[in-house]
């Protein structure tokens, strides 16, 4: 069988490869001697796969569930590129997590890769549910991370009903399942409920309830994960629900709740005294400036090339977030009072570290400062200037906190004893090698406007 | 194309000076050199060439593009960046042994000279901002008791006005293609950028923000006491001579010549602003009792110098605040550096510490004497020349903002003289510090000699740089 219903298989190679990665880690787990070594291989070569596959694959073509536009193969890109991180990182002692990442991946993958609702549907449950079980192993700084994995679930739940209640409404609008225009209050209603569904998903404010738990329970590098692939996947929705209808009012609001979300999220991570959830709330506020991208590009018509600045925004954020998240796996530290003098103690580690947060801040020539100055020049080219001013408040406050880690980590002396798992941190090699391979781009990404000419164009499918 | 070793340089000196570890003051002053000497060859041509020497690739994305270019204002302070790092350099040169200092100084000068550099708005951003993370780890790691408050403080606030300013060049950008079609971020092609009437003086009003936090004015200067008194002396040197004048280049090059009516218009708030700062800086000077703090606010009524003559604009007066700029860098510079050796031999910085300095170090009190007569402007030497022709453009323009200039004038003396005095031929009190202050030893003459020659032939014989500020502003403000 080469093609399902019209659709030569290959063309879905990335997903493949996942699921062949699922079913392969399950397989290596029953073995009764597995080496390590194995189990790392599969992880790192799926993605690696998966990603080659996105790259090779030419956009066009589909079926009725499944659409190929440049648009979503560029995200997967991204998402795969956001999965690295966790795929280098992930333990390799035990298949269970291994297989429900895959899982999580290819939900993501799926979800871009659809052309339904049907298929959006799946994809969204798809990538959320081994993500529960993902944050419920734990592994974080919290010491209640079921709790918190259960708080995620019915958060999560929740916007799936709501995602399929809208769906229920939009088709008795449009009687079809296929993502294609439909007007009339039905249909705006439905679209107004799977937004909410998806804004859930993104952690928009005041949807966000759920995320700083998630995120501290989890791993860091699981949380690295979810900061970037899912946010990804995530945003991919918001859009492809507001370029059904950019007038619609769900599009229209995409740029207050972008404005709310970043300068909340900010304030809220202002008050953190632990690192990761510190970083969970500043995930927060990086959505609503990803928030405000989409709301400036519904605004202006929604075309696939117009997507740069929200594309280049999660490209970026790839490797910050995975990078200060990995930090956190490779330092053992845990609150900000650790943090104190780190800088004499690991000063390359240290150099990384402030390298990703200036980047985070926004501060040049970093990949950062690029990302949000396409943004906030969307917004005003869309002629959103309170939104704009919002984010330039945003970008301030958040200055605070990052520029305050960077002054614990630097200017301030090392108080007291280091408790056991900073000071038995093993700093592997491969661990350093993520946190520089994440913080390289961080860095000079910034000074590379050409790049965002070959993106736009590529999004545009030339 | 070469004109870009003005920054390339300084930026690979600040890697190889992280990488070589113990070596690295030599690194520093091996580039700081080489900056300074390409610096002065730039300029070798005569103010004819410099056009000659500009650069520019082709646009990249959406108008922005790496662009550079010379002419007699960035010239100049080209080389008062130069000049004044090697002497930071220097000045510190037995003090600090870690490599990021000597990086961290690299790194600023890079920054600050591409800042004068570019012309486009893109990437004069980049550098716009990129200077103040050097100076942020001057200040946090190498700063004195209140390092750390001051260095976040400095942070923000200058980011606050940057990024507002950021704002103002999306909106100046996207009003341009509007108008014109075509995509540009080069700041010659967006002069006389037309747009309505409430855009425009929001995009006016960020720029006057954004630079204005740089210059400061006031009341958007209260960072620039804390973060100047705290920096090491070093860093002081860098963050008045030069890092201040950002700010008006900021005024020169970007927001009048892109909005020449309107800040025509706006010109008696402009100047009252000027004004303002001025007499303020001043009096908050005379309340000081700490050397440094005194010195920083000075900065202040200086500046406000140099805004009035710029905002003037008249021939002598914007000629005037530009080479005021060169003349509060050097004089400035070697204030900082002579308060930093004092600071240095009896860590003690208020007036009362001291008394009597005269007897026991008479090159100090020389050097000290003659850079604050200059700094108050006394007639031969440098501050008398751009002083005088900032107000004798202001006073054209507006008398009563010009009357008071003049008021400033006095109350420089006022705060100058006296603190001079207390330090240096008052009778030392009970807990005075005096007998710890050695006269300067040979080194740190030869470095003031290198800030007050300058200070000297600048006063006597202003011609050439004033012809060779005043060919980079023809057609720019004028």
């Amino acid at each position: 069988m080469t093609a399902i219903a019209g659709l030569p298989l290959f063309m879905l190679g990335p997903q493949a490869a996942l699921a062949a990665g699922i079913v392969a880690a399950l397989l290596i787990g029953m073995l009764d001697e597995a080496p390590r070594v194995m189990l790392r291989l599969v992880t790192l070569s799926v993605i690696g796969a998966a990603l080659i596959f996105t790259g090779a694959t030419i956009p066009g073509g589909g079926n009725p569930l499944i659409r190929l536009d440049s648009l979503g193969l560029c995200w997967q890109f991204v998402i795969y590129l956001g999965a690295l991180p966790l795929a280098a990182l992930l333990r390799a002692d035990d298949e269970i997590p291994v297989a429900l990442f895959f899982g999580s991946a290819l939900g993501m993958g799926l979800l871009a890769a659809s052309g339904s609702f049907l298929m959006l549907f799946i994809g969204l449950e798809f990538m959320s549910l081994p993500a529960y079980l993902l944050v419920a192993r734990g592994g974080g700084r919290s010491e209640s991370s079921r709790e918190a994995a259960v708080k995620y679930f019915f958060a999560g739940s929740t916007a799936g009903a709501l995602f399929l209640l809208g769906m229920a409404l939009y088709y008795a609008a449009s009687r079809s399942l296929t993502l294609a225009p439909a007007s009339g209050p039905l249909a705006d209603a439905g679209l107004a409920l799977m937004g909410a569904a998806a804004l859930f998903k993104v952690g928009a404010v005041p949807l966000h309830f759920w995320l700083p738990d998630a995120y501290e329970a989890a791993a860091p590098e699981v949380a690295g994960f979810l900061s970037t692939s899912m946010k990804a996947a995530g945003i991919l929705l918001v859009m492809r629900l507001a370029a059904l209808a950019p007038a619609s009012s769900f599009a229209r609001a995409l740029p207050a709740f972008g404005a709310l979300t970043m300068v909340a999220g900010a304030l809220l991570a202002l008050r953190q005294q632990k690192l990761q959830r510190l970083l969970a709330y500043s995930s927060i506020s990086h959505a609503g400036f990803v928030l405000l991208g989409v709301g400036s590009w519904a605004a202006q018509g929604a075309t696939s090339a117009g997507a740069v600045a929200v594309y280049f925004y999660l490209a970026a954020y790839v490797f910050m977030s995975n990078g200060v998240f990995v930090f956190l796996r490779v330092s053992g530290l845990s609150t900000r009072a650790e943090l104190r003098g780190y800088a004499k103690r690991e000063p390359r580690l240290a150099a990384l570290f402030a390298i990703l947060l200036l980047s985070l801040g926004g501060v040049p020539p970093t990949a950062g400062f690029l990302a949000k100055l396409l943004v906030l020049w969307d917004a005003v080219r869309a002629g959103l200037y309170g939104a704009a001013l919002a984010g330039g408040l945003a970008a301030l406050i958040s200055l605070g906190y990052y520029l305050g880690l960077i002054r614990d980590a630097y200017f301030e002396d090392a108080a007291g004893e280091l408790p056991e798992a900073a000071a038995a941190a093993r700093h592997l090699p491969s661990e350093r090698l993520v946190l520089l391979a994440c913080a390289l781009p961080a860095a000079v990404l910034g000074l590379a406007p050409w790049l965002v000419s070959g993106l736009a164009g590529l999004l545009g499918g030339q | 194309m070469s004109l870009s070793l003005l920054w390339v340089v300084p930026a690979a000196g600040a890697i190889a000076a992280l990488a070589a570890g113990r070596a690295a003051r030599y690194v520093a002053l091996v580039t700081a050199g080489l900056t300074f000497g390409l610096a002065l060859a730039a300029g070798w041509g005569g103010a004819a060439l410099l056009p000659a020497l500009s650069y520019a690739t082709p646009t990249w994305a959406f108008g922005i593009r790496y662009s550079v270019a010379l002419d007699g204002l960035s010239l100049s302070l080209l080389w008062l960046t130069g000049f004044l790092t090697l002497i930071s350099i220097l000045s510190s040169w037995r003090q600090q042994p870690s490599s990021g200092y000597w990086a961290a100084f690299l790194a600023l000068e890079s920054a600050l000279m591409g800042v004068f550099l570019v012309r486009d708005l893109f990437f004069f951003y980049i550098f716009w901002e990129a200077a103040l993370v050097p100076m942020f780890f001057i200040i946090g790691l190498w700063g004195s008791d209140n390092r750390r408050h001051a260095a976040v403080k400095f942070f923000l606030f200058t980011f606050a006005g940057s990024v507002l300013m950021l704002l103002g060049f999306l909106a100046l950008v996207t009003q341009h293609q509007l108008r014109t079609g075509t995509w540009t971020w080069d700041m010659d092609q967006l002069r006389g950028t037309v747009m309505g009437g409430r855009l425009a003086l929001a995009v006016f009003g960020s720029m006057v923000l954004g630079f204005g936090v740089k210059v400061p004015i006031v009341p958007l200067h209260t960072w620039l006491p804390d973060a100047h008194t705290e920096a090491p002396a070093a860093g002081s040197i860098m963050l008045a001579g030069v890092m201040l004048k950002m700010g008006v280049y900021g005024f020169l090059r970007i927001a009048i010549p892109v909005f020449p009516e309107l800040s025509w218009h706006l010109l008696p708030w402009l100047g009252a602003i000027a004004a303002v700062g001025v007499i303020y800086g001043a009096l908050c000077a005379m309340a000081q009792q700490d050397l440094k703090r005194l010195i920083a606010y000075s900065s202040v009524a200086h500046l406000g110098f140099c805004l009035l003559g710029v905002f003037s604009r008249t021939d002598a007066g914007v000629a005037g605040g530009s080479l005021q700029l060169l003349n509060h860098g050097i004089t400035t510079g070697a204030l900082f550096l002579l308060v930093g050796i004092l600071y240095e031999r009896s860590h003690k910085r208020g007036l009362a510490d001291f008394g009597g300095l005269a007897q026991s170090a008479p090159w100090l009190t020389f050097f000290f004497g003659l850079s604050t007569f200059a700094s108050i402007g006394l007639p031969g030497l440098n501050g008398f020349v751009g002083e005088f022709m900032s107000l004798a453009g202001m006073t054209a323009r507006l008398p009563a903002l010009g009357i008071a200039g003049v008021i400033g004038v006095t109350l420089a003396a006022a705060y100058a003289l006296p603190a001079f005095a207390s330090v240096f031929w008052a009778e030392p009190g009970a807990d005075s510090v005096s007998a710890r202050v050695t006269d300067l030893t040979g080194f740190e003459q030869g470095l003031c000699w290198a800030l007050v020659v300058p200070m000297i032939v600048i006063g006597l014989y202003p011609k050439p740089l004033l012809l060779l500020i005043a060919s980079g502003l023809k057609g720019l403000v004028l």
